[in-house]
């Protein structure tokens, strides 16, 4: 019992004192004193020779001394007491390797095998140790080796790495089926590595995997790769074939899905997210159905599937007023699609049908969109008798534009100023803060023509617009903005890519006033013209003269920017 | 440090002409022999652009390129060291003003007792001016179909706006650095293994195209194969500095041209690049007195590892001995004593944020003794950027890919200079293409 006591007590000493080498270690070796670390290293094997921290320190620091010699006796020291330490074997692999002794690698594989018969690991790092050689040829017979001995199965994920390392993609994915068919774990790691499969081989690939289109495991493969490879309607019709039968596991993989698909670009990707959620819909319970569809129907609405859309919240809005329940979100983004799809009456119509079940916020904000769907319409009334009640700064902006389109410069003025820069999105109050400054400079008041002219773009019909902003600044005269409304006109049709009409109307610009406050702005989508007409030097030339006369303009980042881009100096 | 040495003979009939480096050298040799107030050229009641290289300037990058443009048209500079962070001092003039003025480059207009007070305190301070009368030819070494977009220098250049030739293999080994003064390297990998992404990059078509193009040149020249081409290459950018030529390289060129240089009749390429395995005693075999700045080196023998050797004490591709980044800080060396090191390090910062490459860093213990360190980490076993001389010419180096892109991976997007304008990464590049332009200060006797 004394003996025993002691001994507990000494080996409690030993610990402390080996952690205490080990310490040392650590901090000689961050501080990069390799040969001060590797004696203290040396220490602690002196009193645990299979203390394995020690030995892989040491492994770090005696490779910058070149001295991994040394490590040598202390791992067959460590072997003689661990013969079946996966770790120590794997250790003394990698320094034959890193000394350059195949024969010794070898030597050192074979004794692992021997301690380890039915063990895939010391195959795995035989193979690996002698890549590292450069000798795939040889690491590939040692798989094979490896295969005959123990089985397909464990070494099927070293044997797809090494083809794909050789480029043989097609044997790769018949290995990484096989290795995810053993161990569903490493579905992530063979995406990841066949992601890799050039373009002209992707198809071979999904091939392999779908050889036999009723097995799972490749089907749900060529799925994430499909999607990877940004094919992802491709990915959907697969997916939806092979989804497990068990409810969740079915659920994680709609989501997974789902969620890789939104960051592939596109409308597709949307689409196939759309399809992905309404199937992940119709396994889940109430809640988490409405969130799905909800979310179904805003990828359709990203994909332009409006209908798709539509249909996921009509399901939606029926299953909450027959539940009794609040579907604010749902109606929301119901009643924005049919607003933005152009069928303004029944979005109106559903809206008001629930305003009374919506919160003030969802309400205003469902009125700001409608109001606009109306714009869009060319109905300046309905848009203006949907707000009229309302008060909110957010609507005065509504209304602002509405007087700026009937062509009353001075209510749009006041309304727009009131409503103040941070209403709405950063563009919308760029766009408020440009019309103010543009409205300000006209002295013409009511204008309806120019009013004419804005709703016609708002209402997406930029030629007809172009013509009549053009025949407005034609009424007035240069003192009363007919050069700042030029400007305005060309720099909507740079935007619109109207090129030719805006190389006249920029030039127009400075030839009525070359040193007016539109003068920059005129200049610099003049060089923006000539820009996207592959002009290059034209462009530069007037851009050189923007920055030379106008230093003080706030124009000024934007065109050094362009004049950058131009010469070559940043890249496009 | 730099070294002084016997003076070249004076230049006139049946006298072999000063180099470029010696005239650089003589900086040191005038400023250690009296601390007196510069010669300079004063032009009476003439008028100044000072262009401000301390925070207030407004693009610290682009103020490069306006003094290296003043030199191409035939003007004349000069480089106030450690004066408001390393400013230039030119003539005012038209172009001048103009190109300023476009390129966004602040610049202070001053008179000439104005430059009075400025010289009074460069010659009471550690300071110093340097003239510069001549842009020099600058050359990058990189394939003419690369776009500008992944190599620093090239970046640096463009942005600023300083004109260079893009030379490679052919151009090299037909003698064409004879025609540059100021030579670029920057990720190419000089023992001819594609900066061994064969294995872990097989298949990928930049990768199936960079070899293909290596393999083409290397026939076409009449080499055996890439690695052999790349020696040989790096044996004429050897000459080249030898009677010279300045040296600027970064990231895996700086390793790679060392090991190539070392590695004369040597294998240190991958069975996959020349078709036999790598000497497996190569570390050994290496001849260290032919490189410029590494010793006693040890190769990496995995082909499968894109690492060299120990020289990168960063070691990025190699999980095991990877280091994180930390930041260097520049070394302050004496105007007027080093006036070379001090024009290298010019900064309005003296502290660098770090920045991986597939070389990172240079380990001191590899470092030859004699090598000029510029920036090093306080307390690591790397430094980061280094200097010396060779020949007649100098080399600097300089460790990492992209001093704004610190995590740099393949596929990254450009890094776009006009949201760094006051990077002092890219500030310790644009230090080393004027470097060059610095004129032989007359010796006062």
């Amino acid at each position: 019992m004394v003996a025993a006591t002691l001994g507990g007590a000494w080996s409690g000493i030993a610990a402390q004192r080996i952690t205490g080498e080990l310490g040392r270690a650590f901090e000689l070796e961050r501080a990069g004193r390799y040969a001060r670390a590797a004696d203290r290293y040396e220490a602690a094997l002196a009193q645990n020779p299979a203390n394995l921290s020690a030995l892989l320190g040491l492994e770090r620091v005696l490779v910058p001394l070149h001295e991994l010699r040394r490590l040598v006796p202390l791992i067959d020291s460590a072997l003689s007491v661990q013969a079946d330490n996966r770790s120590l074997r794997a250790l003394d692999l990698r320094v034959w390797v890193a000394l350059g002794e195949p024969d010794s690698l070898r030597q050192a594989a074979r004794e692992w095998v021997a301690a380890m018969p039915d063990g895939p690991e010391p195959w795995s790092e035989w193979a690996r140790a002698t890549l590292a050689l450069g000798d795939r040829a040889e690491a590939q017979r040692i798989l094979s080796r490896g295969v005959e001995r123990v089985g397909d199965a464990v070494l099927a994920r070293d044997m797809a790495e090494l083809s794909v390392q050789g480029a043989d993609w097609v044997a790769a994915a018949r290995q990484w089926h096989e290795a995810v068919r053993g161990n569903s774990s490493l579905q992530s790691s063979a995406v990841a590595s066949l992601t890799r499969a050039p373009a002209g081989v992707q198809s071979r690939v999904v091939d392999v995997l779908m050889a036999d289109p009723t097995e799972p495991t490749g089907g749900r493969l060529a799925a994430e790769l499909l999607l990877a490879w940004d094919r992802p309607l491709e990915a959907w019709v697969i997916l939806d074939r092979v989804l497990p039968s068990d409810r969740s596991l079915a659920s994680a993989t709609l989501r997974r899905f789902a969620d890789r698909a939104r960051r592939g670009s596109g409308p597709e990707g949307s689409r196939a997210r759309g399809f992905a959620l309404e199937r992940l819909a119709e396994l889940a319970g109430d809640r988490a159905a409405e969130r799905a569809r909800i979310d179904a129907a805003r990828a359709f609405v990203d994909a332009g599937d409006r209908q798709s859309a539509e249909r996921m919240l009509d399901r939606i809005a029926f299953e909450a007023r027959e539940g009794g329940r609040s579907a604010g979100t749902a109606v929301a983004t119901l009643v924005g699609v049919m607003a933005e799809s152009g069928r303004v009456e029944e979005a109106e119509a559903r809206f008001r049908d629930w305003v009374g079940r919506l919160s003030p916020r969802d309400a205003s904000g469902l009125r700001r969109q409608i109001a606009w769907a109306w714009i869009r319409r060319g109905d300046l009334d309905r848009a203006e008798g949907l707000v009229a009640n309302d008060s909110s700064l957010t609507t005065a902006a509504v209304r602002g534009w509405v007087a700026l389109y009937r062509g009353n410069l001075g209510t749009a003025t006041e309304l727009l100023r009131a409503a103040g820069p941070r209403i709405g999105t950063r563009r919308q109050a760029t766009e408020r803060t440009v019309m103010l400054a543009l409205i300000q400079r006209i002295g013409q008041d009511p204008a309806p023509r120019l009013g004419a002219g804005l709703l016609l773009l708002a209402r997406g019909d930029s030629v007809e617009a172009l013509d009549t902003l053009e025949a407005a600044a034609g009424e007035l005269t240069v003192r009363d903005g007919r050069a700042d409304l030029l400007g305005y006109t060309g720099r909507i049709a740079v935007e619109t890519r109207h090129f030719e009409r805006a190389d006249r109307v920029l030039r127009s610009v400075l030839s009525i006033d070359p040193d007016g406050v539109a003068a920059p702005a005129a200049e610099y989508y003049l060089a923006r013209t000539w820009v996207a007409q592959g002009q290059s030097d034209r462009a530069r030339d007037q851009l050189e003269h923007l920055i030379l006369t106008f230093p003080e303009s706030a124009l000024l980042p934007l065109a050094r920017r362009l004049f950058d881009q131009v010469r070559g100096g940043i890249p496009q | 440090m730099t070294g002084l040495r016997e003076p070249s003979p004076p230049s006139g009939v049946g006298a072999v002409p000063p180099t470029r480096r010696d005239a650089v050298r003589m900086l040191g040799v005038a400023a250690a022999a009296a601390l007196a107030p510069p010669i300079i050229r004063v032009t009476p009641r003439a008028e100044w652009l000072l262009v401000p290289m301390d925070r207030r300037q407004t693009n610290h990058l682009k103020a490069y390129g306006v003094t290296f443009r003043t030199l191409e048209r035939g003007g004349t500079a000069e480089w106030l060291l450690n004066y408001r962070g390393g400013s230039f001092l030119i003539p005012d003039g038209n172009a001048t003003a103009r190109d300023a003025a476009l390129a966004g480059v602040s610049v202070e207009r001053v008179g000439d007792a104005d430059v009075a007070g400025i010289r009074g305190t460069i010659a009471a301070g550690n300071m110093d001016t340097i003239p510069l009368e001549k842009a020099p030819r600058v050359a990058v070494y990189v394939p003419r179909t690369a776009a500008p977009w992944d190599d620093a220098v090239r970046m640096a250049l463009e942005y600023a706006g300083i004109s260079y030739d893009s030379i490679w293999d052919p151009e090299v080994i037909a003698d064409g650095l004879d025609d540059y003064e100021w030579l670029h390297l920057h990720h190419e990998d000089f023992t001819g293994q594609y900066s061994k992404f064969y294995l872990s990059y097989s298949g990928t078509a930049w990768l199936t195209s960079m070899i293909r193009m290596n393999q083409q040149a290397a026939r076409s020249l009449g080499f055996s194969s890439v690695p052999e081409l790349k020696k040989a290459v790096a044996r004429r950018i050897r000459d080249f500095v030898d009677r010279g030529g300045f040296l600027f390289a970064m990231c895996t060129a700086t390793e790679t041209l060392e090991i190539a240089l070392a590695a004369e009749g040597v294998d240190v390429a991958a069975q996959y690049s020349d078709g036999t395995p790598m000497d497996p005693d190569a570390s050994r075999k290496l001849r260290w007195d032919r490189t410029f700045a590494f010793e006693n080196v040890r190769l990496e023998m995995s082909p499968a590892t894109a690492s060299f050797s120990d020289i990168d004490g960063h070691q990025v591709n190699n999980p095991p001995r990877r280091r994180p980044l930390g930041a260097a800080t520049l070394f302050g060396f004496s105007a007027k004593i080093d006036p070379v090191p001090t024009m290298l390090v010019q900064n309005h910062r003296r502290v660098v944020r770090d920045f991986y490459g597939l070389t990172t860093s240079f380990s001191r213990n590899r470092l030859k003794p004699g090598v000029t360190i510029l920036a090093d980490e306080d307390g690591a076993p790397w430094v980061k950027y280094i200097h010396g001389d060779f020949g007649e010419g100098t080399w600097t180096f300089l460790g990492g890919h992209d001093p704004e892109d610190p995590q740099h991976r393949i596929g990254d997007p450009p890094t776009d200079l006009a949201l760094h304008v006051h990077s002092p990464g890219y500030r310790l590049i644009l230090n080393n293409v004027l470097f060059p332009a610095a004129k032989k200060r007359e010796l006062k006797t």
